[in-house]
């Protein structure tokens, strides 16, 4: 989980030592198109930015692709909220719930059994978590075995928030849905 | 300037172009968290280094999933002024925060080039630095209070600008202590 | 010297520039235009050093129209002066610095409010409810100072302009063959057919 600016996150899957150097060039470009247009960059141009450089390695020899998945939540004026899932070959699409890696399609199954529109982000939350819980090899989720983050926007100021979760968080998180000990129930 | 666990900083709103003012809403006060950093000299300069350490400051908190400490924030503007030793950038900055660890004051200035100088009670700069250094010579005492050290920053900024024609048009001071950072504008004479 | 002057009013921006080309003691032109519109709803004009304007506003016209098409939607007015002023900036302290004075007027319309940017030609930029560059500047903003109203309507904006022109003429030392204005509102942009 990566922070690539103060209103998007990122999830990885796949090769770690190539999704850091990715992260680090949607850092620098989100940070550079803050200095010129002293704006936050839309979700949707980083997206695509990042997504050119991975299609570039599809294209000519000599090199390998970058090994990387990455989830993207965001929020900008444009689009409100977004969820975007790219892939190694450049490709890149918006959802309002998905998931990429091991055991990534049946995770989409069951999201889209039980995704609703109108989810508050506590309901969201429960979601991803018993969705997780679902589809993660190890028997029992712990805050050792997993990493959560938010993105959301505070009624009261307007501002928008992003939050990676302590694990402390994780574990209350884990308590309250009763997903922690759930597992020895089934 | 520093106070008892507590520090102030604070700017005219000014921009002009030598006797024709420009603006009087140019604030010269930038946050980068915790850590604040006072930018005069030209406005163009003022904004460029501004947001070139925004970006930079930025990209630290993202690499080292911390926040920068004031000293490390002084030295980066340092090693960022010298780099530019031939062709610099014209402006007087000066950097205040409280170490987020020790919760000390932390107050230092620079010339142009990036030498830093560190001081435990007042730093000034701009164009009205020999009025400031009288007043706070005058008014600033060690271990000032909150709302004292308000007070003294206040009347130090204000006294001094209205003896200094290209300062002036609105004030902005900024008191923080270990969990409250207040802003206040000051009215001042508009002429 | 070249006029430049830009009034916000409640719901639009009025940008006036001289319509006078001089070279040196000669004018060759009388109905220069010197504004280019870089969105529907955003006006630059510019004054300075001949070549360098056109070159520079063309320059800035073309990549915001590319911006637009690349992405699918439009800068805001904020992003439009803040690239300028940063393309100026990066100029400033290369071979050979551009030396352009700018205003952009724009209207947000999902805001519903209209912004006056003011760039000089050492990249500071600076948003205010009213401005002018060059020589104009000494004349007009005292009136404006006195006059202006944030909350006025397009038609008193005019007439503050007009009032504005009305000084220029009397005071200024060499004829400037009028000024062209253009208006920026929730419509887009628009020149206006009276002669001023």
């Amino acid at each position: 989980m990566y922070i690539l600016d103060d209103h998007i996150v990122c999830a990885v899957a796949g090769i770690d030592s190539d999704a850091s150097i990715l992260v680090n060039r949607a850092r620098v470009f989100a940070q550079s198109y803050l200095k010129t247009y002293s704006e936050e960059i839309p979700c949707e141009i980083l997206v695509k930015r990042l997504c050119d450089i991975k299609q570039g390695y599809t294209q000519y020899g000599g090199l390998r692709p970058f090994g990387v998945s990455f989830v993207f939540a965001g929020y900008d004026d444009l689009h409100g909220f977004q969820l975007y899932t790219s892939n190694p070959s450049g490709n890149y699409s918006g959802w309002k719930a998905t998931s990429v890696g091991a055991n990534g399609a049946s995770a989409q199954t069951l999201l889209k059994q039980e995704y609703k529109e109108d989810f508050s982000l506590d309901q969201a939350c429960e979601l991803a978590m018993k969705v997780l819980s679902k589809t993660m090899d190890s028997a029992t989720l712990t805050s050792e075995k997993l990493e959560f983050s938010t993105v959301g926007k505070d009624s009261a100021s307007g501002k928008v928030y992003q939050k990676i979760w302590k694990p402390a968080d994780i574990d209350a998180l884990l308590k309250a849905t009763g997903l922690g000990k759930a597992e020895e129930d089934d | 300037m520093a106070g008892k666990d507590c520090i102030a900083i604070a700017c005219d709103l000014r921009l002009g172009m030598q006797s024709v003012g420009v603006s009087s809403n140019f604030e010269k006060i930038f946050e980068y968290d915790s850590v604040y950093l006072g930018l005069t000299g030209l406005a163009t300069d003022v904004i460029t280094l501004s947001e070139e350490f925004r970006m930079k400051h930025n990209m630290y908190k993202m690499r080292e999933e911390r926040r920068m400490e004031p000293d490390t924030f002084a030295n980066l503007v340092s090693s960022s002024l010298y780099e530019k030793r031939f062709g610099p950038y014209f402006v007087g900055p000066i950097v205040a925060g409280l170490n987020s660890k020790t919760g000390k004051p932390f107050i230092c200035g620079f010339d142009l080039i990036g030498a830093i100088d560190f001081a435990k009670d007042f730093i000034v700069a701009g164009t009205a630095t020999d009025q400031l250094y009288g007043m706070c010579e005058s008014l600033w005492e060690p271990d000032l209070e909150p709302e004292d050290l308000f007070e003294t920053i206040s009347q130090a900024l204000l006294n001094a600008q209205d003896r200094d024609a290209l300062s002036g048009w609105g004030a902005v001071v900024y008191i923080i202590t270990k969990d409250k950072v207040v802003k206040r504008l000051l009215k001042t004479r508009q002429d | 010297m070249d006029i430049l002057i830009g009034i916000t009013t409640k719901d639009s921006v009025l940008i006036a520039t001289s319509k006078s080309v001089a070279r040196g003691v000669s004018v060759i032109k009388t109905n220069d235009d010197k504004t280019r519109e870089l969105t529907d709803h955003s006006l630059l004009a510019f004054s300075g050093e001949s070549g360098d304007t056109t070159n520079f506003a063309e320059y800035i016209q073309a990549n915001i129209r590319l911006y637009g098409t690349r992405n699918g939607f439009e800068m805001s007015n904020k992003a439009i002066a803040s690239f300028t002023r940063n393309e100026l900036a990066s100029a400033l302290r290369s071979r050979k610095p551009y030396q352009v004075n700018i205003l952009i007027g724009g209207y947000d319309v999902k805001k519903k409010k209209a912004t006056l940017n003011w760039i000089d030609y050492l990249a500071a930029n600076v948003e205010l409810p009213y401005a002018a560059h060059g020589y104009a500047q000494y004349y007009v903003l005292s009136l404006l100072d006195r006059h202006h109203d944030p909350n006025m309507t397009q038609e008193q904006g005019l007439e503050l302009l007009k009032d504005c022109i009305k000084e220029l003429r009397l005071r200024m030392p060499i004829d400037f063959k009028g000024v062209q204005v253009k208006v920026v509102d929730e419509a887009g942009v628009r020149k206006l057919p009276e002669d001023f």
